[in-house]
């Protein structure tokens, strides 16, 4: 429990440090009076994303649904105050990211007394008609995929679109900004700000109010942000139950079942299986953790006909890299993706409820272990390999470096499984009321995130200015014996954890 | 010979309350055992700490002489758990499951071919192993639990309320399984409310109130002419 607080300290602190550097960023430009408005581009945008995402779990097929919409109310208020749940659990984050926008702002801007309570006041508010907007989303693709037979993966194909489209929106804003000379770049940045403020009148709201101290725009956001949530589930309540009843009926076979020659496994793969398919069908754990997999093997795709080269200069800001250096950071370019979350992180968690079942059997936890890291392996190796493949050939390998890299791409594949096992088993949270919790919340993913997401960023940075000096082979053997280490240290953790329960 | 044999188990949870306090019973080979209580009275506890879901440190549960605390592994190859509300892997077919708890028990394809068929067409269960545990009734939901609990025949069955929820085939059906078991050396423990069903089932039974054991024996030690409803209502008046 204390480690658990510990963990969420740090991830709170670590968002707060970075919401302050922005702050510090933007006023050493002297562009500290746009402050609120990133503060409110920050809050929105995340809240609508991760809404998006996790709206569905918490407002359909939840445990208690029978019970409490059998009780006299109607579904307007279910719906409404399951979202209003969903929306106070998720406040720490988004008041972090504003308090701390908010310290930034007072040690360049100097306001008046007046602006501190104002600007906590409405940032408050602020995340509301985005999650609102997010939930009607996630509310119409229930709706729309409830019309067909295989519901669940219509729903995940549309949840991956969007989140295709918001991953990739971000580099056309950067565009509408990042041209020319730092006047320009300024003035840019006016323009879209300037936009921005027309068609997303939220921010405008409160800029005026904690600027200015409007007192009709305060009353405006927070009026009109109430009478949205007022009406918002009006539009929801009509398909409410029959989306109930579509999502929790489960699927059925028309014919009945002929027992015929069954199969057996070892239980390492028997385990595998069945986290399978518990991934599988789970629309939460299959966009949050399989998002990385199928980036990967798009990315790699996309490599062939665009050019590596493109590739990272999108996420290097058009910063032109040498595809000789490039080449050395193949594997580590793929697996920033396959590597973003370990399925072993909220694994061990997922058995919930069912958590009886491991422990009346006669199974040794390490090879309940062993299974969950196999099923992870049996999704990220395959991405690994078809990203680092398409990437090497793009960046014109030879067939040396490609058989070296993919089985460098391998071994990170471990790595992952095994760490964010560690992690999960570390931080197990079986009580969980929503996959949310474990899969995006959990302290096990965030750990996993940031240790992995900084190894993984100092692996590529080192690979680059090392591959000016030493030749691709003895990097990578390097960079191999560094994370068979990591690894094996990471199950021998694993084993010592185990043997303590 | 005692299949499972209970020692001074205690258990307290936060809180200083006793939620099983120095319980103690035998069950022999062919016993069919009722482990009756007023809700709340420590059955699910006592129940737990033998299949090995709840850890415990006060007193020894053996099963077939292995400690359950010291060999824990090979107390569970030979015990099977029916919880009193499954909770089961909802992303499996009804099949799946069942061949998930066989690979745990390690038990080949012909044999558990033969035993699936065998009892989940005596619960007509059949039909339905092709479809997800999700679509599943919660009686549906039991007969799996039941299935898979049968699919490695364990030497002792432990169930926490088995009957609840079961239709009156299956109830029938699963007391045949019951007198079939023990008739082969095997025991069933279960907990009840259902006194009419324990007293024509069960050879032996133990009553717990407040976590403390009250009663234990054969079916005829306990009653003593009266019926088992009385001698229950007896002691649950008693301060």
């Amino acid at each position: 429990m204390i480690g658990n607080l510990i963990g969420y300290s740090m991830l709170y602190l670590m968002v707060m440090a970075y919401c302050v550097l922005s702050a510090i960023g933007l006023g050493s430009v002297g562009l500290i009076e746009y402050m609120p408005l990133l503060n409110v581009v920050t809050i929105s945008s995340i809240s609508l994303i991760f809404t998006f995402i996790k709206s569905n779990s918490y407002l359909f097929g939840f445990r208690e649904y029978d019970m409490i919409v059998s009780l006299p109310f109607s579904i307007k208020t279910v719906v409404g105050d399951k979202f209003l749940y969903m929306y106070i659990k998720s406040l720490p984050w988004y008041i972090s990211i504003s308090l701390s926008m908010l310290i930034g702002y007072g040690i360049y801007a100097h306001p008046a007394i007046w602006v501190y309570p104002v600007w906590i006041i409405l940032s408050f508010v602020v995340p509301l008609i985005p999650m609102l907007v997010a939930s009607l989303f996630g509310f119409f693709f229930a709706k729309i995929s409830s019309y067909f037979k295989h519901w669940k993966i219509v729903q995940i194909v549309l949840i991956f679109a969007v989140m295709f489209l918001a991953f990739f929106s971000r580099f056309f804003i950067e565009d509408m900004i990042k041209e020319g000379t730092y006047t320009d770049i300024l003035n840019g940045f006016s323009d879209f700000t300037g936009k921005f403020e027309t068609w997303y009148p939220i921010a405008r709201w409160f800029k005026e109010g904690v600027l200015y101290g409007n007192v009709l725009s305060m009353l405006l956001l927070i009026a009109i942000s109430l009478l949205l949530f007022e009406g918002a589930f009006l539009l929801v309540a009509g398909s409410y139950r029959r989306i109930n009843a579509i999502i929790t009926a489960g699927s059925k076979s028309k014919h009945a079942y002929r027992l015929g020659k069954q199969q057996k496994r070892n239980i390492e793969k028997s385990v595998a299986f069945k986290e399978l398919k518990r991934f599988f069908g789970s629309i939460v754990f299959l966009t949050n953790a399989g998002f990385g997999y199928v980036m990967a093997v798009l990315v790699g795709v996309i490599s062939l006909f665009v050019g590596v080269e493109n590739i990272v200069g999108a996420f290097t800001q058009g910063t032109t890299i040498s595809i000789d250096i490039i080449r050395v950071a193949v594997p580590f370019i793929i697996y920033l993706m396959t590597g973003m979350l370990a399925l072993t992180c909220a694994s061990p968690s997922l058995e919930g409820k069912n958590y009886w079942i491991i422990q009346s059997l006669p199974i040794k936890k390490m090879e309940l272990y062993r299974g969950k890291i196999l099923a992870n392996l049996y999704i990220s190796v395959p991405a690994q390999f078809i990203g680092t493949l398409c990437l090497s050939i793009a960046a014109k390998s030879s067939v040396a470096e490609i058989v070296i890299f993919v089985l460098e791409g391998t071994l990170l594949c471990f790595f992952s499984a095994t760490v964010g096992c560690l992690f999960g088993v570390k931080f197990m949270k079986l009580d969980w009321e929503n996959e949310v919790e474990v899969v995006k919340q959990g302290m096990a993913s965030g750990l996993y995130l940031f240790v992995n997401m900084v190894l993984t960023i100092i692996m590529l940075l080192g690979s680059v200015f090392l591959g000016m000096i030493l030749n691709t082979y003895l990097i990578c053997a390097m960079r191999s014996v560094l994370y068979l280490i990591i690894t094996a240290i990471a199950y021998v953790g694993l084993k010592a954890i185990v043997k303590e329960e | 010979m005692s299949i499972l044999k209970i020692e001074n188990y205690s258990k307290t949870y936060s809180g200083d309350k006793k939620a099983a306090d120095n319980v103690s019973l035998t069950v022999e080979s062919g016993d069919i055992y009722a482990f009756i209580g007023h809700n709340g009275a420590g059955k699910s506890t006592t129940i737990r700490a033998i299949v090995g879901v709840l850890d415990f440190t006060d007193g020894e549960i053996y099963i077939d002489g292995h400690s359950v605390k010291k060999d824990p592994l090979e107390c569970k190859k030979i015990t099977a758990y029916i919880p009193d509300n499954p909770d089961l892997y909802e992303n499996l077919t009804g099949i799946q499951y069942l061949n998930f708890i066989a690979d745990v028990f390690d038990i080949d394809a012909n044999t558990r071919e033969e035993r699936i068929k065998e009892y989940a067409g005596k619960l007509e269960l059949t039909d339905a192993l092709g479809d997800s545990i999700s679509s599943y009734s919660h009686g549906m939901k039991q007969k799996l639990a039941i299935i898979s609990a049968l699919i490695h025949e364990p030497k002792l069955m432990v169930m926490d309320e088995p009957f609840v929820g079961l239709d009156p085939m299956a109830t029938h059906r699963l007391k045949e399984i019951m007198h079939d078991m023990c008739s082969r050396g095997c025991a069933v423990f279960f907990s009840t409310h259902v006194l009419e069903v324990a007293e024509k089932l069960c050879n032996k039974a133990a009553i717990i109130k407040q976590g403390k054991i009250i009663a234990q024996g054969t079916m005829e030690e306990l009653t003593g002419g009266k019926s088992l409803e009385e001698v229950f209502l007896e002691g649950a008046d008693e301060k």
